[in-house]
């Protein structure tokens, strides 16, 4: 009987350095899996990869050997030459169920850095890829990986465990959504063109904004900026205007002092005309506007409190969705068992169709003489149909009861129904850890 | 005649409270419960309402506005529509994957909801007025509760709006800011509300007029009459200043409100005299 293996090196045991050490892009991760299957015993192998874990799931025989329980670890270690410690571990290790509820909390983000992060589904999808790649998938890891993926859009989309901004410049653009329905038609302004605004911009890549200009002190700096990440530069003479025109500001210069105070912003809000909304996301430490700023109507002005304070209601709603989260990947462990149970009965199943077919070819057979071509077609289609039929429901009872977790019962039921084929795996075997 | 008023008056309820239930799930964002199902209530709730109003209809021959059990059931169906209209048609229309699951729809159809239990509780065992209204007092009395559901809604997305303007200002960012759409799109929603209560209440006060010129049985309420021209001027000074002056956002919601008081005051003058037309 099969048995599912799991070696991690993540974040929470394995150091950065030793991370970036057994990380593998595409080819070296297809060409690890292809020597691991020739000098490992293994019958299927997928590697998943990312910045924060590598972890190899294999799935095999049980032997007898008591040094079968070291050798996956070895098997790894001389593929991938790197060392796994013991004292302190540089590794984790899961069989069966602990290795598949593992795999179901990587690709639902539970055991993710940022819990709920989207990014690994799509990774443990490529690992996939990359053992149909080396020939090293198969039946059970297709399957497993089917459930994993699942898992990860079931927790996507039946809690709120992927919600909310949990990086102060990604709270930011969460903010400006509350403000504003889209920034197709919107000017988003810069003052700043250091890290900080860099990081800000860049975290508008991805959104479809109207314009976004750049004010800095050194015109020259917001130039380069612009040129950088696009955009247009402004002089800092004319940052008034910029304003008046601006929906959203982003502010991270080193100013030591506010550069914007409560009645030159007023000016502006009072050339703006109209109710139209001012935002103001002020990560600059000090900071670049007045407080008292906030209190001219029309204008939200956040600070990086205000954003923190967003990153902690965040953390703590995903936080919230983790038992709905564990109840999904616990059932969905309970689905992939029930099925891998299934496969048991399997070769009995197999077998018994193969008898009710030989019995049914024998008997029209001998019909065959007495029988046109038309009827002899109508009596073997029914003959089949019949066979399906009362094969059906006696095949699904087997697969899905629940004796069948004991081995006797499954080579008891083998035997009253298949008489003298013996079932293909033997007794020795049902010491697999593939169940509970 | 009476077992379908009798019955749809507890039905319509019980209707309300399953949507209500699914609205807040949408909202609070807590697993899928009645939300999956959250369409198909809002058109049985609307077909059972329609099919009261419509066996009153022909059992009288006429508009059936004429009960206090009549306006209230209309209202509260009016609001539903204006609700359907303005906020959950377009997202299927326009933008079915944008942000879908953020709505205000437990807010505005909890007016509907209360407007509704009014009607059942008025409605049971009470028959149908047998002198119903002309054709022009019924126009008038059908578009007046249009524009009054319309103002009713355009408060509650008025108030919303204030709401999370101020959860903005102040920083709270709880749960209440977390589930709200965004200032922008309450904000467009509060003045298409307005322009419907603009349309509506324009429609009551030329109906209003006609009946009143064509010397119908029209017994005058001067602060019902004062009451809806105060409306009106004041919506239509919104829609002038919106499109004119960029009037919107804090103030139109602030106004919003200030016409819902004018509006519930105009509902009670009108329930109190039901029967009455002007």
């Amino acid at each position: 009987m099969r048995s599912i293996f799991c070696l991690s090196l993540n974040h929470r045991v394995t150091s950065l350095e030793d991370r970036e050490r057994v990380a593998f892009s595409q080819e070296p991760g297809v060409e690890f899996l292809r020597r691991l299957r020739d000098v490992a015993p293994v019958e299927e192998a997928v590697l998943l990869s990312t910045c924060n874990r590598t972890e190899l799931y294999t799935v095999f025989v049980p032997s007898d050997d008591p040094a079968f329980d070291a050798s996956p670890l070895e098997h790894f270690s001389s593929v991938s030459g790197f060392e796994l410690r013991e004292t302190p571990p540089n590794h984790v290790t899961a069989r069966g169920r602990d290795a598949v509820t593992h795999l179901f909390r990587v690709a639902g983000g539970l055991e993710s850095q940022i819990v709920g992060e989207s990014q690994i589904l799509a990774q443990v999808k490529t690992a996939m890829d990359w053992a149909r790649d080396a020939g090293t998938d198969g039946r059970v890891t297709t399957r497993l990986w089917e459930r994993a993926l699942r898992v990860g859009k079931r927790v996507r989309s039946e809690t709120a465990i992927g919600h909310g901004a949990l990086s102060a410049s990604t709270a930011a653009l969460e903010l400006a959504r509350k403000v504003f329905r889209s920034f197709a038609d919107r000017s988003v302004l810069v003052i700043g063109a250091g890290e900080i605004g860099a990081l800000a911009v860049q975290n508008l890549a991805g959104v479809d904004v109207g314009s976004i200009r750049i004010v800095n002190r050194t015109h020259q700096r917001a130039v380069d900026f612009a040129e950088l990440y696009g955009g247009e530069a402004i002089e800092y003479e004319r940052l008034d205007e910029a304003l008046v025109e601006a929906d959203v500001v982003l502010s991270s210069t080193g100013a030591t002092e506010p550069i914007v105070d409560y009645d030159r912003l007023r000016r502006v809000r009072a050339r703006r005309g109209g109710s139209r909304p001012l935002l103001i996301v002020d990560l600059a430490m000090p900071r670049d506007f007045h407080p008292k700023c906030g209190t001219i109507d029309g204008v939200f002005l956040k600070n990086l409190d205000d954003l923190e304070e967003i990153v902690t209601l965040n953390r703590r709603e995903r936080e919230d969705q983790l038992p709905l989260a564990d109840f999904i990947v616990r059932s969905e462990v309970v689905n992939f068992f029930d099925w891998l149970r299934s496969l048991r009965v399997e070769p009995t199943i197999v077998e018994l169709r193969r008898r009710f077919e030989e019995i049914r070819c024998n008997e029209l057979d001998a019909l065959r003489a007495n029988m046109g071509p038309e009827e002899f077609a109508r009596l073997d289609e029914f003959s089949r149909r019949l066979i399906n039929q009362l094969l059906h429901q006696p095949s699904e009872n087997l697969k899905r009861h629940a004796a069948f977790s004991e081995w006797e019962a499954v080579q008891l039921v083998h035997e009253l129904l298949t008489q003298d084929v013996p079932h293909p795996q033997s007794r020795r075997s049902t010491e697999g850890e593939e169940s509970e | 005649m009476t077992t379908l008023v009798n019955g749809s008056a507890i039905l319509l309820p019980v209707l309300y409270t399953f949507l209500l239930v699914a609205l807040a799930q949408r909202f609070l964002d807590r697993g899928r419960g009645l939300v999956a199902v959250r369409r198909l209530l809002i058109g049985s709730t609307v077909a059972v309402q329609l099919a009261a109003l419509v066996a009153r209809a022909s059992f009288q021959r006429a508009c059936p506005v004429t009960a206090q059990s009549e306006i209230l059931s209309l209202v509260a169906l009016t609001v539903l529509l204006v609700f359907v209209v303005l906020e959950e048609w377009p997202r299927r229309r326009i933008a079915p994957a944008e942000d879908s699951s953020k709505s205000c729809g437990v807010f505005v159809v909890a007016v509907a909801f209360v407007a509704q239990c009014g009607a059942s509780l008025l409605a049971i065992d009470t028959a149908p007025v047998t002198e119903p209204l002309p054709f022009w007092p019924s126009l008038h009395v059908f578009t007046g509760v249009i524009g009054i559901s319309a103002v009713a809604v355009a408060s509650v997305y008025g108030l919303l709006y204030l709401f999370l303007y101020r959860a903005l200002k102040v920083g709270r960012f709880g749960l209440f800011y977390q589930r709200m759409p965004d200032l922008e799109t309450l904000g467009r929603t509060n003045y298409q509300a307005v322009v419907v209560a603009f349309i509506a209440v324009s429609l009551t006060v030329a109906g209003g007029a006609i009946s009143w010129a064509q010397s119908e049985p029209l017994e005058l309420n001067y602060v019902r009459v004062g009451l809806t021209l105060a409306l009106w001027v004041l919506y239509g000074a919104l829609i002038i200043g919106h499109l004119a002056l960029r009037f919107g956002g804090k103030r139109l919601a602030y106004s919003t409100v200030l016409g819902s008081v004018l509006a519930l005051s105009i509902l009670v003058v009108g329930l109190m005299t039901a029967g009455g037309t002007s």
